[in-house]
């Protein structure tokens, strides 16, 4: 069986005896994207800062590439896994291109691609015309656009150097709630994204609370509440009125989208 | 926005230093002029006391400026100067002290051309850098805001200290005490000049290769951490070669403020933030400016030299000043 990209195993974190997430076990392959909801306060940023080795686990292990995350060489780790954490202030005038440029940091590969790698995210992510503008003026979701522009130039194309011969290897992205600042146009620019991202053999962890953007980008929705893992699964074999209900304490109906079929949520009141 | 690139700055003030470094030496209560042929106390005025204080100065001018430069990186604030991890204090803690209890540190320090009272300046201000230090370490790690509030309170209780021992001094002593304070550059001799360039070298070592580590830095710690950063060890680095460098600076010449507060600050608005620029013209920009300052100091009264922090302080604060005024409202 091929190792997973991601392996979590019986994850718990205590902060002064008292459980912040318990027992935790996910696994992600490569090129797959996971959808991290679930009510606030309910683990989910702290999920991934255990995963990044940022949070002391009380138990369990988090493994990239069947390797212990605490076992990586940092520049190593960086070069395969990026995180775009909540919010990032960045009081510094740096211009939108030289922040994106920061994210080739662990990399050697020089000027030339390193430009061209900027150039690309940039584009991908509509925001060529922040290049050249101080970062600090930007709004919030042009901010944000260009942090998600950095974490992707740190994976994005796939090797230094030494190790050009391998084809891209496989990437971990985590996402904290990339999207709270932005318009609809953006919520699916970012839907686009991530799913092209399994293409490069990118898998995403992505934090949101817009259900149907977790329903429109993911593979499979992981279900938090109270540092427990309710469940994960495809959506449409877990996504329903009683799961709403239960974890989100909100009454909704799912329906599908009568052309692509795939489902979403209305909300109707609380419960 | 950015007036210049970060090289074009390098460049001009490249091109500047000779000028500056140059009327540093030549300018002063004895003018002395190339074109004339030079007499034995023109030689011995340059060679004695000229020199070495147009080289110290500037050493330390670079140093401080490249301090504030590291610290403001590191502590994220544009504001923070060398004061905020305890420096200053300590060192003016460790100075006031030694005068006030005439301590003779060990005679081997004054065989080397110095002052027991800069040794005191310097145990100071390693005893309040160290205090700082620990008190904000904790297993988690050095936590940046809380250095910064610690550096605060430390900075408060020495000026406490100082007053106290203001209060039971004697006019002499107290007179040593302030001028101390003003920081004075006419103590140069060569052999601080050869502490400080051992200094610059020591500091620069350490220095190599951490301006993209302190850009990532910019963006918060746990981001450069996740661009592969080893946050931890490169912050004591960084911690321990600014106390180094600020602490002999001021052991050498006393307190001299503002230098590593402003001068980064107006590097930074010419060229941007980025640290492989900043730093390098910082470090001139801070040697020219000290150069200059000194220039002054020993010209406005002269034959009596002002103390030279009163000269960056009365120059620098209000351009600083007008600057902050011109940007209000806009990202510094």
């Amino acid at each position: 069986m091929m190792t997973p990209l991601l392996q979590i195993m019986g994850l718990s974190v205590e902060i002064e005896r008292v459980p912040l997430l318990s027992d935790i076990s996910l696994e992600m392959n490569a090129g797959e994207v996971v959808a991290l909801v679930g009510p606030n306060g309910s683990g989910k940023t702290t999920l991934l800062r255990a995963i990044v080795g940022e949070q002391k686990l009380s138990a369990g292990s988090t493994q990239l590439n069947g390797e212990p995350v605490a076992n990586w060489n940092p520049r190593n780790l960086a070069k395969r896994m990026a995180v775009l954490p909540q919010k990032s202030v960045l009081n510094f005038p740096f211009t939108g291109r030289e922040v994106v440029a920061l994210g080739r940091t662990p990399h050697e590969t020089g000027q030339a691609i390193d430009q061209k790698i900027i150039d690309e995210v940039l584009d991908y992510l509509d925001a060529d015309y922040l290049a050249d503008r101080l970062y600090p003026n930007l709004s919030g979701g042009e901010q944000q656009r260009i942090q998600l522009a950095r974490v992707l130039a740190q994976i994005w194309t796939g090797n230094d150097r030494e190790s050009d011969d391998k084809a891209s290897e496989p990437k971990l992205l985590l996402l904290d709630e990339p999207s709270s600042y932005f318009d609809l146009a953006h919520q699916q620019m970012l839907v686009e994204l991530v799913q092209a991202l399994s293409k490069r053999n990118i898998a995403v962890l992505i934090v949101v609370h817009d259900l149907n953007l977790a329903l429109a980008c993911a593979d499979r929705i992981a279900v938090m509440s109270c540092g427990r893992l309710v469940t994960c699964g495809k959506a449409e074999e877990i996504v329903t009125p009683e799961l709403i209900r239960e974890v989100f304490s909100v009454d909704a109906a799912i329906m599908r989208d009568p052309e692509t079929g795939r489902q979403m949520l209305s909300l109707r009141g609380l419960s | 926005m950015r007036l210049v690139s970060g090289r074009q700055l390098l460049i001009y003030l490249l091109w500047l230093s000779p000028f500056v470094l140059i009327s540093g030496v030549l300018i002063g209560p004895t003018s002395i002029s190339l074109f004339n042929e030079l007499n034995t106390q023109d030689l011995m005025i340059l060679r004695e006391i000229r020199l070495p204080r147009v080289i110290l100065t500037a050493l330390i001018g670079a140093v401080l400026a490249m301090s504030g430069a590291v610290l403001q990186g590191l502590f994220r604030n544009p504001l923070a100067d060398p004061s905020l991890i305890g420096v200053s204090a300590g060192a003016s803690v460790g100075a006031s002290a030694t005068i006030l209890f005439g301590m003779n540190w060990f005679p081997l320090w004054t065989m080397l051309g110095l002052s027991s009272i800069a040794f005191g300046a310097f145990v100071g201000s390693t005893l309040a850098v160290l205090l700082v230090y620990r008190i904000s370490t904790g297993p988690q790690g050095t936590s940046v805001p809380t250095m910064l509030l610690v550096g605060i309170a430390i900075a408060a209780l020495a000026g406490a200290a100082n007053n106290l021992m203001a209060l039971v001094a004697d006019n002499e002593m107290l007179r040593r005490m302030s001028l101390w304070h003003m920081g004075n550059l006419d103590l140069a001799n060569w052999n601080r000049v050869m502490i400080g360039s051992l200094m610059l070298l020591v500091f620069l070592a350490l220095l190599r290769g951490q301006a993209a580590n302190l850009n990532a830095f910019l963006l918060g710690e746990s981001e450069a951490r996740h661009l592969g950063i080893d946050v931890d060890s490169i912050k004591k680095r960084l911690i321990f070669l600014t106390a180094l460098g600020v602490g002999i600076s001021t052991a050498l010449v006393g307190t001299i403020t503002f230098v590593g507060l402003i001068v980064p600050h107006l590097v930074r608005l010419l060229s941007g933030p980025d640290h492989r620029s900043l730093i390098p013209a910082s470090g001139i920009f801070g040697a020219l400016f000290l150069v200059l300052a000194d220039l002054l100091s020993r010209l406005v009264f002269a034959p009596a030299e002002l103390p030279v922090g009163v000269v960056t302080a009365f120059l620098g604060v209000p351009f600083f000043i007008l600057i902050l005024y011109q940007q209000r409202g806009r990202i510094l």
